[in-house]
C-alpha cells in the first residue's frame, strides 16, 4: 500500500495554534497555513502514512462519516501533490 | 481542506515569523561555522523546545546568537559581507551595548542580535564566554544542528532576561514562570552559582523578584542581594531616562557629567534612527525629532527628577525587605 510522507528537504513546519499548522517552502520560499483537520493530518504525514490511516485519524478525530474524512483526505493530499511536498513509497 | 489559507490568523502570522527567524539563524550559524565561528543560541528556540511542551505555542521576534569576544569582530564581518545591516552603524561606543544588531537582507527582514555577553553580566566578556561554552546541548533549528547553553545558564538568561525587561513583554515572564516550576532546585542552585562567578546575583534577583514564584524561589534558595537602582529601574519598567539620572549621577567631576548630559541630549543621527524607525532617511523629520525630544525632556525635567528621587527611595525599600 503506498505510504505518503511529507517532502524532509527544505520544507520547515510548526504549531500555530492548537492543531494548525505554518510550514515554510524553502525551495521557493513560499509560505502554507494549514487548518486545523490538516494540521490533524500532518504530524500522520510527518511519519508517513496511507491513504487509509490519514482517513481513520480525521474518523476518530471528529467523528465523522468515512466518505466525508475520504474526501477531506484526498483533498488535502491534492493540495500538497500540488506544491509538491509528498513523498510516495 | 486546503494547505493554503486566504487570511491569517495572529497565531499563523507569529508562527511563520518564527519560521522565518529560524531559517535565518540555521542560515547564519552555518556562515559561521564555515568561518569557524562557534555560536550559542542564547534565546528563541533554545527556550521554546526546552520549556513549551507539545501544544503549548512560544514564539520569538528576532535572532540571538553569543559569540566568542575574540571572534566577535570577524562575525560581524561575515554579516556585512552577506548584506545584513548594522542597525547602529555609526554610533558611539557609549550608545551601543554589548549587543549588535543586524537587519538580514531580503523582503522579510530578520533581526539578529549578536551578543558578547548577556544583560547584567558583571564578569568580563570571555568568563561568560568560557562558562555557557563549558556545558552546551544541541538542537535543530530548521533542520540545523546549533550549541545552546545548557540548562543551568539558561536558568540564568530567563531570570536575567525578566530583569532587563521588566514586565514589559509577557514571553519573557512565562518562560521564567515555567523554568521556575518546571526546573529541579538543584538547577537553580547550580544557577546561582554561575551567577556568582560571573557577578550576575543582583541582576537575577531583579529578575525574580518580578514575578511571585521567582520570589518564592528567593526564599527557597535563600538568595538575597542589594539591587543597584539601575537594575531597579529595568526590572519595574521605570522609564530609562531615570538610568540615565542615575548613572549621570555617578560619572565623577563636572566635566564628565557635562560631556554625559552632552551625549544624552544629542546623540547620534545612527543612535536616532534606531530608536525611532520612523525617522529613517529623512533630514527635515530627523531635526525635528531632535528638537521634540529635547523640548519634551525639558518641560518634562521637574517631573522627572521627582520620579528619580521616588524610585530612588523605592529601590531603597525594595532592598530593605
Amino acid at each position: 500500500m503506498t505510504r505518503l510522507e511529507l517532502r524532509q528537504d527544505g520544507l520547515q513546519w510548526r504549531y500555530a495554534e492548537g492543531d494548525e499548522v505554518v510550514a515554510l517552502d524553502l525551495t521557493d520560499s513560499v509560505y502554507l497555513a494549514i487548518n486545523q483537520s490538516g494540521g490533524r493530518l500532518w504530524p500522520a504525514l510527518v511519519q508517513g502514512a496511507t491513504r487509509e490511516e490519514l482517513i481513520t485519524t480525521l474518523v476518530d478525530g471528529y467523528g465523522i462519516p468515512d466518505a466525508d474524512a475520504a474526501g477531506d483526505v484526498d483533498g488535502f493530499i491534492a493540495s500538497l501533490d500540488e506544491r509538491d511536498l509528498l513523498v510516495r513509497s | 481542506m486546503s494547505a493554503a489559507s486566504p487570511s491569517l490568523s495572529r497565531a499563523q502570522f507569529a508562527a511563520m515569523r518564527c519560521l522565518a527567524i529560524d531559517s535565518v539563524t540555521a542560515d547564519v550559524a552555518e556562515r559561521f561555522r564555515e568561518a569557524g565561528i562557534r555560536t550559542l543560541l542564547l534565546k528563541g528556540a533554545s527556550i521554546a523546545q526546552w520549556l513549551y511542551r507539545d501544544g503549548e505555542t512560544r514564539t520569538y521576534g528576532d535572532v540571538d546568537l553569543l559569540i566568542s569576544p575574540d571572534r566577535f569582530d570577524h562575525a560581524e564581518k561575515i554579516l556585512e559581507e552577506n548584506g545584513f545591516r548594522h542597525l547602529l552603524a555609526g554610533a558611539t561606543p557609549d550608545e551601543m551595548t554589548s549587543t549588535h544588531s543586524w537587519l538580514s537582507p531580503g523582503e522579510e527582514k530578520v533581526m539578529v542580535e549578536l551578543h558578547r555577553t548577556f544583560h547584567h553580566i558583571g564578569a568580563p566578556d570571555e568568563d561568560l564566554w568560557k562558562e555557557f561554552t563549558l556545558s552546551t546541548e544541541t538542537i535543530l533549528v530548521a533542520g540545523y544542528e546549533l550549541e545552546m547553553p545548557a540548562e543551568v545558564a539558561r536558568c540564568l538568561i530567563v531570570a536575567l532576561h525578566v530583569g532587563h525587561h521588566g514586565k514589559e513583554f509577557s514571553w519573557p515572564l512565562r518562560d521564567l514562570a515555567l523554568a521556575v516550576d518546571r526546573v529541579s532546585i538543584d538547577t537553580w542552585i547550580a544557577a546561582v552559582s554561575v551567577a556568582r562567578r560571573l557577578e550576575a546575583v543582583p541582576a537575577m534577583v531583579a529578575g525574580l523578584r518580578v514575578i511571585e514564584p521567582g520570589q518564592e524561589l528567593c526564599r527557597k534558595l535563600d538568595l538575597s542581594a542589594l539591587v543597584p537602582t539601575t537594575l531597579f529601574i529595568e526590572a519595574e519598567n521605570i522609564p530609562l531616562v531615570m538610568n540615565d539620572l542615575e548613572r549621570l549621577a555617578a560619572v565623577t567631576g563636572l566635566r564628565g557629567k557635562i560631556g554625559f548630559a552632552m551625549r544624552k541630549l544629542f546623540p547620534t543621527r545612527s543612535w536616532m534612527r534606531y530608536r525611532y524607525h520612523a525617522i529613517d532617511g529623512s533630514g527635515i523629520r530627523l531635526l525635528a525629532t531632535y528638537i521634540y525630544r529635547l523640548t519634551a525632556f525639558f518641560i518634562r525635567s521637574p517631573s522627572i527628577l521627582l520620579t528619580w528621587r521616588k524610585v530612588r527611595q523605592r529601590a531603597a525599600r525594595a532592598n530593605a525587605r
